[in-house]
């Protein structure tokens, strides 16, 4: 029924706007256009990376099926299910992050290992994109935003776009659920957070960490295209995601094909062959009573053929492929 | 509590924390607005059965005829009650002799007052907006579930939960923080919110599968489905092949060369490939959920991990 409707009109089309007081921003339902209901949110900071049509998304779906040596074989037993194209609202920003960490780290010389404490001093210049919406990240974002800053396509700002341009857009609006401060907020947490990811990657264990964002470029909104393709296979449904501004893929879940399966069960059957011809190898060349010599060895090579076999025995289970573009 | 709609004049009861709300006859909104107050998500128009159909037949080692083989045997609409807070929080913490380290969090958090549904929305991501005023047709809708405890005893669990969020980022950052001194400490209730989830429950060959959906947006918080029956004869056979193999050539092997590191080595081998075929074979029920995300890369593992076996 009625909602607390606060009186507004299209700044495109002039149509009335129905919108809750919560409502950041609004698509109209006559034009489609998107409007600012409220929050901290400029007209001259959001811009939309447009989008190809479903058509184009289509042809390089079916180019890539083609061009694939797995799914080639098995084109003809595809069959697309649905196509949606989507915008995404991002909220982009640069930040600098200035800190100071103290880890330790392991250092081999010889057979001898050392655990050394290091201190170091950062100020480190990162990307951030955050997704516009409160929620798990979805698969394909994260790509979906990586691919648009390695591209760099071009984005209109919101006031070039006029009617004639919403009343052909296909692609569903994403509502977003932040305006500038608070994403302004979250940004600075991730920034801190992702700096500090780095340094737990590169490092064995971190004593102290403490950083600041010392610069923040102002974050602007962009909505960038998402097509969703859902394809079926033998009664399973698998995925496709493609990047709107060329239509090329960027996130594909393929089902795994028996020629693909028949490899991975190789890789079992040959860590146990392996372990096999290893352990007769190295029993052969040892004299009794050098084995305390040879635990190295013997200890890597179990590890190394416990992990073929497992990986393998990992895929052969596995129903479906991801890859990304 | 009786109230009075002043357009219409329709008497219906709301209950006492609903300081405003809409009349379920002419939809008038009405009361005392102010940001503590009692507020429903409304629940979506699709169909959560068929949403989580077509979730099933997207996931990993499910049967592909479990869309056209099973039934719909409930479909339960619960609206649960949550009480919404805004955290933030700043905190210092000496690290070592001479160190000084600091968190911050700001988050949105939902504090879950019903014990049926605490475990499942746990951390759950709740949508800030969209929330409506409340409406006592709601109550009548579906399974309406009262708190279970106050506002007062929902504070102290947000509370806690902000030191929690505090401490945690304060740990990562330094071994063994001490003199924890709070700087900036705010707890904004946002009110109670009743919350649409979906239970939803299906018969596949004569088992029963049990699944849980957010009524406001259709995402599948956790579906159980059962994992095909060829495939789990076919892990079992391989794994007891392996075995088998290790054994045929790890034996004579070991014989020849007067060692028992070639059998060691090759059962080794075997046990490692083994492990997650028996794991999955094992399994008679498998959860899977979409608020966890798909990573690209070494997909077999992923997938593996975001199913949790009962």
């Amino acid at each position: 029924m009625s909602d607390e409707v606060a009186s507004l009109v299209c700044n495109v089309c002039g149509a009335e706007l129905k919108a809750t007081p919560e409502t950041l921003v609004k698509v109209c339902d006559y034009c489609g256009a998107l409007n600012i209901v409220s929050g901290v949110l400029e007209r001259e900071d959001i811009s939309v990376v447009p989008s190809v049509g479903e058509e184009v998304v289509l042809r390089k779906f079916w180019e890539r099926v083609r061009g694939d040596s797995d799914l080639r074989g098995i084109a003809d037993k595809l069959k697309v299910v649905s196509v949606e194209g989507r915008f995404i609202p991002f909220w982009l920003s640069r930040c600098k992050v200035r800190g100071e960490v103290i880890y330790t780290v392991k250092e081999y010389s010889g057979n001898k290992v050392r655990v050394v404490r290091k201190k170091a001093r950062f100020l480190k210049s990162i990307n951030v994109k955050i997704v516009g919406r409160r929620q798990v990240a979805h698969v394909g974002l994260d790509e979906l935003a990586s691919r648009y800053l390695a591209t760099r396509p071009k984005a209109s700002p919101l006031s070039k776009l006029d009617e004639d341009w919403w009343r052909g857009n296909r692609l569903k609006i994403l509502s977003m659920e932040f305006d500038r401060l608070e994403a302004e907020k979250i940004i600075m947490e991730d920034s801190i957070d992702h700096v500090r990811g780095i340094w737990e990657r590169r490092v064995d264990r971190i004593e102290f960490f403490a950083a600041d964002v010392v610069e923040m470029e102002k974050p602007k909104l962009i909505l960038l295209p998402l097509w969703e393709i859902i394809y079926e296979f033998r009664g399973s449904l698998y995925f496709a995601y493609h990047e709107g501004w060329s239509g090329r893929p960027i996130l594909f879940a393929e089902p795994m094909i028996t020629r693909r399966r028949m490899m991975y069960l190789g890789g079992m059957i040959l860590s146990v062959l392996g372990g096999a011809g290893i352990g007769a190898v190295i029993s052969l060349i040892m004299e009794p009573g050098e084995s305390g010599d040879l635990l190295g060895p013997i200890l890597l090579g179990l590890a190394v053929l416990g992990i073929l076999g497992y990986k393998s025995a990992k895929g052969f289970v596995s129903d479906v492929r991801v890859e990304r573009q | 509590m009786r109230v009075e709609c002043p357009s219409c004049g329709a008497s219906f009861t709301v209950p006492s924390t609903a300081k405003t709300v809409t009349c379920p006859y002419c939809g008038l909104i009405f009361g005392e607005r102010g940001q503590e107050d009692h507020y429903y998500f409304p629940v979506m128009g699709e169909e959560p059965y068929s949403i989580l159909l077509n979730f099933l037949r997207r996931q990993f080692g499910a049967p592909s005829d479990i869309a056209s083989s099973s039934t719909l045997t409930r479909r339960d609409l619960h609206y649960v009650p949550v009480y919404f807070f805004y955290l933030y929080g700043v905190a210092e913490a000496g690290c070592g002799r001479d160190r000084v380290t600091r968190a911050e969090e700001g988050v949105y958090r939902g504090v879950v007052a019903s014990s049926m549904f605490e475990e499942l929305l746990r951390d759950y991501p709740f949508p800030i907006r969209g929330k409506r005023f409340f409406r006592s047709d709601i109550m009548s809708m579906g399974v309406y579930h009262e708190p279970e405890f106050g506002g007062e005893e929902a504070y102290k669990k947000a509370d806690s939960l902000l030191n929690h969020l505090i401490m945690t980022e304060l740990r990562k950052q330094c071994r063994r923080p001490r003199n924890v001194r709070w700087r900036e400490r705010k707890i904004e209730y946002r009110g109670l919110v009743h919350y649409p989830i979906y239970h939803v429950e299906y018969l596949y060959h004569g088992q029963r599968y049990s699944a849980y959906i957010d009524g406001s947006d259709g995402k599948v918080i956790v579906a159980e489905h059962p994992i095909k029956l060829g495939t789990r004869a076919i892990q079992l056979a391989v794994s007891g092949g392996l075995i088998a193999a290790a054994l045929i050539l790890g034996i004579p092997l070991s014989y020849l060369a007067g060692s028992p590191l070639p059998t060691v080595f090759s059962l080794a081998a075997a046990s490692a490939s083994s492990a997650p075929l028996l794991k999955r074979t094992v399994s008679l029920k498998i959860k899977a959920s979409e608020l966890k995300t798909i990573k690209g890369e070494s997909e077999s593992f992923t997938s593996y991990l975001r199913k949790l076996p009962i």
